[in-house]
Parts: structure tokens; C-alpha cells; sequence
């Protein structure tokens, strides 16, 4: 209960933000934009459309993610909110996940803005497709675990900071496909194994990246989707404990 | 005391979902590598990265008054990046196919190439300018018959190419396979042109079969064909 209610508490709060509304629209024009380039294109403005709809979508929830992961949990020990809410029979582990909560509700609201008005704006121009609102519930989890990232790392640095780190775990985490092959390549053991290692520790964020096939509408299998989804709520899991074992060790007195 | 266990045991759940998240990465692995789904890097973005190329090339290739070596190998290396971020932009390897053509014709053949290994069966243009170009410009027969046969695989493949691959093949010396492919047109079509177009070339082939085989069954089969073809 308690978790439910911090949640949704952080979440008015958050959903209070106008640079997110801001973002959601300034996504839309984008779109709506890509149609003027259509005579550009020799015949690819449904794919131009789609393409430029999904990236939108995805860069913007991303920043979304980051945005709300880094700050959600270290505006409240900032401003030291913290202790007021901890002087209350309030767990930490439930303010965290309250938290978490927040942000998830938060990314979804703004994904679920954009994922529409993009679908409308397909629609309209006769391109939509069922496979492209896969494409944006895959963005909708893979910016659920870049939060889960963010306050894993707000929990022992300043927002700021936060918000740096998930940002490079991104950038890696979208790299992370080329491990196997340096793996593969690599005759010492030693990278072999670290190699392998970091494959599986860091967090394989092409995995969620299924907008190129819906875009040319080929066949993403329905079982791929599923575990992609559990994978994302698995690592998110991984990211939100972790955080609450290192939360639990901190003194907000 | 209890304080304890509960940490240990959230320890303990952490260790299980970690150890959890390695299977189910490595369904995904296969998973994606069975769909054909293995996509390039550029974070995430890199079919907005090839559009942006997309766009950026046709501009480049319209303002080109003619194309010379210089522009073609431009081309087709605009191309190979575009193809490289978005494997499945079909579009691409085929308007890459059809400018390079006539000055690089073993680069359009290469592009060509590249589109249908990364797409196999979504497409007949693609397979069916490679066989173009090798059968006319390279003079490559085999390779024709074999980029033909790709696209005559396709369901939307039109039936003039069944035709097309039908004399590639006679060209190579297949006249077991050219006569299968010849007799299969002329019974399986409908209009009167292009049954009779079959029919002059099955009786080409059956001549000369009968002329240079030593095959008696081919031999044998060729007779009862043109026996057929003059009832």
C-alpha cells in the first residue's frame, strides 16, 4: 500500500513537469515533419514515416527514462524529502520501489502519448501496421530498465552524475553485440572470459530494437517479443534490488 | 536476526535472477539470429542514420548529369553504408542495381548480391536484375540461371522471367533442365502468344537434343515433346 501510494504521489509530481510535455509534442512535429521530406525520398516516405516515428519515440522515451530515473529518487535526498517520508512507517525498500513506480508510470504515460499520436499520424497517411505497436511497447521496456539503471545509480550518486552513467550504459548497451565477436577472436582467456562476462552483466539494449523489421513490416516472432519483455522486466528487477541493498546500507539522518 | 536473513535472502534472489537472465539472453540470441533479426549498431537508430544517407544519396544521384566511375563507386559505397545500417531496405540494392549497371557492372552485381543474401525471398527485382546484368553485361550465363532461379521462386514473380530463365539455361547447355523448363511453360500457360513462343523454342531445343545428345532417355523425351507440340 505504502508503495502504491508514494508511486502514485511521485508520479502527479512528475506528470506535473512541462519539459516532458514539451518533449511529447516536440516528438509528434518531428514526425508530422518527416511527411514534407516524402518527394525526397524516390518512393520511401511510408518507410521515412515509420522510421523517424519509432527513432522519435525511442530517443525521446529514452530521454524520458533518464531524465526521470536520475532524478526521481536523488531529488528526494536532495531536498532532503527523504527524511520526512522515512520518519513515517515507511520501509525503504517501499520508497524505492514507490519510486520506481513513478518513473515507470511516467515513461509509460509519455510513451503511450507519442506511441498514439504517431499511430494517428500512420493512419492517416494509410502505413499504419499491428507490428508497429510492437515496436513501441519494446521501446516502452527498454526505457523502463534504463530507469531501473538510473536509480540504481542515484542511490549512491548526485542526479547529475546518475543521469551521465545511464547515459554510457546506452552507449555500451547498445554495443554490447559486437562482444561475441571479440570473444570469438580473441585467443587469451582471460578476454575470453571478462569478454563473456560483460555480455551478460551489461544490459543488451538491441534486443529492444525491433524497429527496423516493423518498419518494413517483416515478421518479428511473437516469442522473441515475450522474451524480450521478460528479459527487460528481469534485468529491471536485478537493477531495482541491487538498488534497494545499497539504499538499505545509507544513512539519511 | 531476521534483519539479516532478509538481507541474505534478497542477496539470494538477486544471485537467482542474474543467473536467470543468461538463459533467457541467449534465447533471445538464437531467437533473432532464426528471424534474420541481428541489427547494425548506431544505438538504436540506425534505419533513421540510413534514411537520412537515403535521402542525402538520391539528392547526390540527381544532381549526377551522367554517370562516370567516379560517381558510380560514390554510389555504391553511399549504398553499401545505407545497406550495412538497414539490411532490409530493398529499395536500395535495387536502385543501386539498376544506376550502376551499365558503368560498374560488377559493383551492381556485388550490391545485388548483398540484398538478396540479406533477404532472401522478399523480393524478385533483386534476383531478377542480377540475372539482367550478368546474362547481358557480364555475359556470366551460370550466374544469370542461378539469380533467375531466385526470383523465379518468388510468388509474385512475373511469368516472362520462367521465359528468361528458361534461355539462360539452354545458353549454359542444361538442356535437361531448359527442356523441363520450356515444356512446364508451355502447358502451364494460358495465353496463345507466349504458348506459342514455348512452342518454337521447345522445338529449337528438341533438335537439338536430338542433333548432339547422347543422353537417350533426354533423346527419347525430346521426340515425345515435339510429337506433342505438332498434335
Amino acid at each position: 500500500m505504502n508503495i502504491w501510494t508514494i508511486g502514485v504521489n511521485s508520479f502527479k509530481r512528475l506528470m506535473r513537469s512541462k519539459i516532458l510535455y514539451v518533449m511529447a509534442v516536440f516528438c509528434l512535429i518531428t514526425i508530422a515533419y518527416a511527411s514534407l521530406y516524402g518527394t525526397l525520398t524516390a518512393g520511401q516516405e511510408g518507410k521515412l514515416m515509420k522510421d523517424v516515428g519509432l527513432a522519435g519515440i525511442a530517443a525521446f522515451s529514452i530521454l524520458v527514462a533518464i531524465l526521470v530515473g536520475s532524478t526521481v529518487v536523488a531529488k528526494e535526498i536532495e531536498s532532503k524529502t527523504i527524511q520526512i517520508l522515512l520518519a513515517k512507517p515507511v520501509k525503504k525498500h517501499e520508497f524505492l520501489l514507490g519510486e520506481f513506480l513513478a518513473a515507470a508510470l511516467t515513461i509509460l504515460m509519455m510513451t503511450a502519448i507519442m506511441g498514439v499520436g504517431f499511430l494517428i499520424i500512420v493512419a492517416i497517411k494509410g502505413i499504419a501496421t499491428a507490428a508497429l505497436v510492437n515496436g513501441v511497447v519494446l521501446v516502452f521496456f527498454e526505457a523502463i530498465l534504463l530507469a531501473s539503471i538510473a536509480i540504481f545509480f542515484s542511490t549512491f550518486f548526485s542526479g547529475m552524475v546518475a543521469s551521465v552513467f545511464t547515459f554510457i550504459i546506452f552507449v555500451f548497451g547498445h554495443l554490447t553485440y559486437q562482444l561475441p565477436f571479440l570473444v570469438q577472436r580473441a585467443g587469451n582467456v582471460v578476454v575470453k572470459f571478462f569478454g563473456n562476462l560483460l555480455y551478460f552483466a551489461l544490459p543488451n539494449l538491441q534486443y529492444f530494437n525491433i524497429r527496423g523489421p516493423v518498419a518494413h513490416n517483416l515478421n518479428v516472432p511473437g516469442s522473441m517479443i515475450f522474451a524480450v519483455i521478460v528479459y527487460g522486466l528481469l534485468y529491471s528487477s536485478i537493477m531495482i534490488l541491487a538498488s534497494a541493498l545499497v539504499f538499505k546500507s545509507k544513512d539519511f539522518a | 536476526m531476521a534483519k539479516i536473513n532478509r538481507k541474505k535472502l534478497a542477496i539470494l534472489i538477486l544471485v537467482c535472477l542474474v543467473i536467470l537472465l543468461v538463459p533467457c539472453s541467449l534465447t533471445i540470441d538464437k531467437v533473432r539470429v532464426a528471424a534474420n533479426l541481428s541489427e547494425r549498431g548506431a544505438l538504436g537508430f540506425n534505419n533513421l542514420m540510413a534514411d537520412v544517407l537515403w535521402v542525402e544519396t538520391i539528392q547526390y544521384m540527381g544532381e549526377a548529369k551522367k554517370i562516370t566511375d567516379e560517381i558510380a563507386t560514390t554510389i555504391y559505397q553511399k549504398i553499401e553504408r545505407i545497406t550495412d545500417l538497414d539490411p532490409h531496405f530493398i529499395m536500395a540494392y535495387r536502385l543501386a542495381g539498376l544506376t550502376l549497371s551499365n558503368k560498374r557492372p560488377e559493383l551492381s552485381i556485388r550490391i545485388l548480391s548483398k540484398g538478396l543474401e540479406n533477404n532472401p525471398g522478399a523480393s524478385w527485382e533483386i534476383p531478377f536484375y542480377a540475372g539482367v546484368i550478368s546474362y547481358f553485361r557480364l555475359e556470366d550465363y551460370r550466374g544469370a540461371v542461378r539469380y533467375l532461379e531466385a526470383a523465379t521462386t518468388h510468388p509474385e514473380c512475373p511469368d516472362f522471367i520462367k521465359r528468361f530463365l528458361a534461355r539462360a539455361t539452354t545458353e549454359v547447355g542444361s538442356y535437361k533442365d531448359a527442356l523441363l523448363l520450356w515444356e512446364g511453360i508451355y502447358e502451364e500457360t494460358e495465353s496463345p502468344t507466349e504458348r506459342g513462343i514455348a512452342a518454337r523454342h521447345l522445338i529449337r531445343l528438341c533438335s537439338q537434343i536430338m542433333e548432339i545428345s547422347t543422353d537417350r532417355n533426354l533423346v527419347a523425351k525430346a521426340k515425345a515433346i515435339l510429337r506433342k507440340i505438332s498434335e
